[in-house]
């Protein structure tokens, strides 16, 4: 007999907590409970989506209760890492919100905590989990359809104002910077998609380029690295313009290999085809778009679920969450700051 | 028929580059004197039947020192083109070369000074950027507003190796000069106009041999990080172009501004509309594809009232010393890549 995963909330400050809970409750997990501090922007929302879901004064109580196998976290960026380790000292497994740090010292404290309870440290990577066009990439990529992968190309342009952000949001010292944020959406598809070996990262950059109301926050970051017989770039921004229809913005990724191309454009076709997840595939013999929105892709939240029951990792690779953590985090350490412009 | 208002001569057809410079400069008003080439060059056979009124000389200096030509016109090999160019200005002729313009720093540098010294024009035609309606029209609007201030470039240029078609000269590094001596420097060009910067720091630069195994000196990818007091730049160049594309690269250039982006698909919409010079444009209020095809390309008219007036409509004297100095800066300190 396989019983539902119980798991609480810890933390709903970014509306990601609502993508969670979602899913979870979707792959036929039960809500026991949530917790947060203050009063966060997304607590209407939150409360409307869970009514009948009691608000714990106290997250102990949640903690401490034997029943709940699993620990969401939303909340505020610097408070993930305590809040996750906190958890998992009391028996939880952990599924965080990217990013589920902000510092090396954070994350060397999760990696312990992780090898000491025994316990899963997820985080959930939106630019990858459940996209069918990255699904259909690697798919692509495993059968050879461009040769060796020897460059990998992405642009991750965000938009700032899709919904109202709370103050923090915008200090780099509560969120760790836009390298930290966003970048490792690009190091997880990097990874993912090239198989890529040991990463190094060369050069990065980040600044603030058009948000003089926050002078602090960075919304250009860029990356520079490479892995044994490939290269690539990155960036991310907040810059999308506000007549791009679909959200949360245009992001492409372009992997070039020794035989062929593939572009996707995961979230619009600018000024052309309808939907989302659209790929374009060009090799010896192929030109083609192809359209994968019905491409089937792993359902991370079930995959989790029985990684919490069957101690496995199928849903992703636990190491592989900390390379990438760390790549993103030492990629906005090494970073060169730019002066403000304007 | 109009009167000429200029007179030009080839030397060195070693490129095929040379059929639209030359087809460029006619259209632009320019008679043609003569050409001259070294031996039996791969895009001989194609500039013939392009030009076959064009009378090829025995002797190169006949046309270096007729006074009556007014230009050079060169796409030689390339380590031979600062050659030309110097004797062509000492000549008192101006100079249009194919890119890269030149190989070495030490050659870069007596361009510059012959060019000072003798008052000529040493234009460097950079064809991705001039011979690209879409390009044209994306600097247009850039200038106009459209997208704000350019924070930052992202270039992709592929190219079709074409190896059974290439000259042995093209696989050595001692004449090609190295793949961002070569290519990157469109890149390089595309990205100080569009940020409007006169100079850049090459933060870093990578260029090797990822799959080409048998052309061990020969690099097939490349890859430069930029930065300028105005913007950002990311280039990849490379000889990757698959088979199945029906075009000779994929060559893209996405430019972010403080309110929009405007993405250049020049040569293809891979799978999409038809034809090339297609440009996106995203900003505040609009978010639409612009096919730039009817677009006019302005550089040989332009070059053609330079010669005439001694000003440098076509592109600052300087942007092409500066362009074709970083791009050989890049190459220096280019990380070796391998596959």
């Amino acid at each position: 007999m396989t019983d539902a995963v119980k798991f609480a909330v810890l933390g709903i400050d970014h509306r990601h907590a609502l993508m969670l809970t979602r899913g979870l409750l979707t792959a036929g997990a039960q809500i026991a409970g949530w917790w947060t501090a203050g009063h966060p922007n997304t607590l209407d929302d939150f409360r409307a989506l869970l009514p009948d879901v009691r608000r714990a004064d106290d997250r102990r109580t949640l903690l401490d209760d034997p029943s709940i196998d699993v620990v969401v976290i939303a909340a505020e960026v610097a408070d993930r890492a305590d809040l996750a380790i906190e958890a998992m000292q009391s028996g939880k497994d952990v599924m965080s919100d990217k990013p589920g740090c902000n510092t090396l010292e954070q994350l060397e404290r999760i990696r312990r905590t992780v090898a000491e309870t025994g316990r899963i440290w997820s985080v959930f990577f939106s630019e990858r989990f459940r996209i069918p066009s990255v699904a259909k990439a690697r798919a692509l990529i495993e059968e050879g359809a461009i040769g060796r992968v020897v460059h990998y190309n992405a642009l991750g342009p965000q938009r700032l104002y899709l919904n109202p952000r709370p103050e923090w949001f915008f200090d780099p010292a509560r969120t760790g910077g836009i390298l930290v944020d966003l970048m490792p959406h690009q190091f997880d598809n990097f990874i993912y998609l090239t198989g890529a070996g040991e990463v190094t990262v060369d050069s990065a950059t980040v600044g603030n380029v058009n948000v003089p109301d926050h002078p602090g926050f960075e919304d250009f970051g860029e990356a520079l690295f490479g892995a044994p017989g490939l290269r690539g770039y990155a960036r991310v921004d907040w810059c999308t313009p506000g007549a791009l229809p679909l959200n949360p913005g245009d992001g492409r990724i372009t992997i070039m290999g020794t035989t062929g191309q593939i572009e996707l454009r995961k979230f619009v076709d600018v000024a052309g085809r309808p939907g989302t997840n659209h790929l374009f595939l060009v090799n010896s013999d192929r030109c083609e778009h192809i359209d994968c929105a019905e491409f089937p892709t792993e359902d991370y939240y079930a995959l989790f679920c029985e990684d919490v029951r069957n101690r496995t990792e199928t849903a992703v690779g636990q190491e592989h969450i900390f390379t990438v953590m760390e790549l993103s985090i030492r990629s906005q350490i090494a970073a060169r700051r730019l002066a403000a412009s304007g | 028929m109009a009167e000429h208002s200029f007179t030009f001569a080839i030397i060195g057809i070693d490129h095929r580059h040379i059929y639209e410079m030359t087809g460029g400069m006619i259209a632009a008003g320019g008679r043609c004197k003569g050409w001259w080439s070294e031996g039996d060059p791969e895009p001989l056979a194609g500039f013939q039947k392009r030009f076959p009124e064009l009378e090829r000389v025995t002797h190169r200096q006949s046309l270096i020192e007729d006074p009556e030509i007014d230009l050079i016109l060169t796409a030689a090999r390339f380590d031979q083109r600062a050659g030309i160019a110097i004797e062509a200005m000492r000549n008192g002729k101006d100079v249009m070369t194919d890119k890269p313009g030149c190989t070495t720093a030490d050659d870069l540098a007596t361009l510059r000074r012959t060019a000072a010294e003798t008052g000529r024009i040493w234009s460097v035609n950079f064809s991705e950027r001039f011979q690209v309606a879409a390009a044209q029209q994306a600097l247009d609007l850039v200038q106009q507003g459209a997208i704000g201030r350019v924070l930052q470039t992202v270039g992709l240029g592929p190219h079709r190796m074409n190896a059974p078609l290439r000259p042995d000269w093209f696989f050595d590094k001692a004449v090609y000069g190295g793949i961002l001596c070569d290519i990157a420097s469109h890149q390089i060009d595309q990205f100080l106009v569009f940020t409007g910067s006169t100079d850049a720091e090459i933060v870093a630069a990578t260029a090797g041999n990822m799959a080409n195994p048998d052309h061990p000196q020969f690099e097939d990818f490349g890859e430069v990080l930029l930065r300028s007091d105005r913007g950002h730049g990311y280039i990849r160049v490379d000889w990757f172009t698959p088979d199945g594309l029906p075009t000779w690269g994929d060559g893209r250039l996405t430019i972010l501004g403080t309110e929009g982006y405007i993405e250049l698909r020049k040569y293809v919409d891979i799978a999409g509309r038809p034809g090339k010079d297609h440009l996106f444009l995203v900003n505040g209020s609009s978010c639409e594809h612009i096919d730039c095809s009817g677009v006019k390309l302005r550089y040989f008219d332009r070059l053609a009232a330079d010669l005439r007036d001694r000003t440098e409509t076509a592109m600052p004297q300087e942007h092409a010393f500066k362009v074709t100095e970083l791009a050989l800066e890049a190459q220096k300190i280019a990380r070796p890549a391998a596959g």
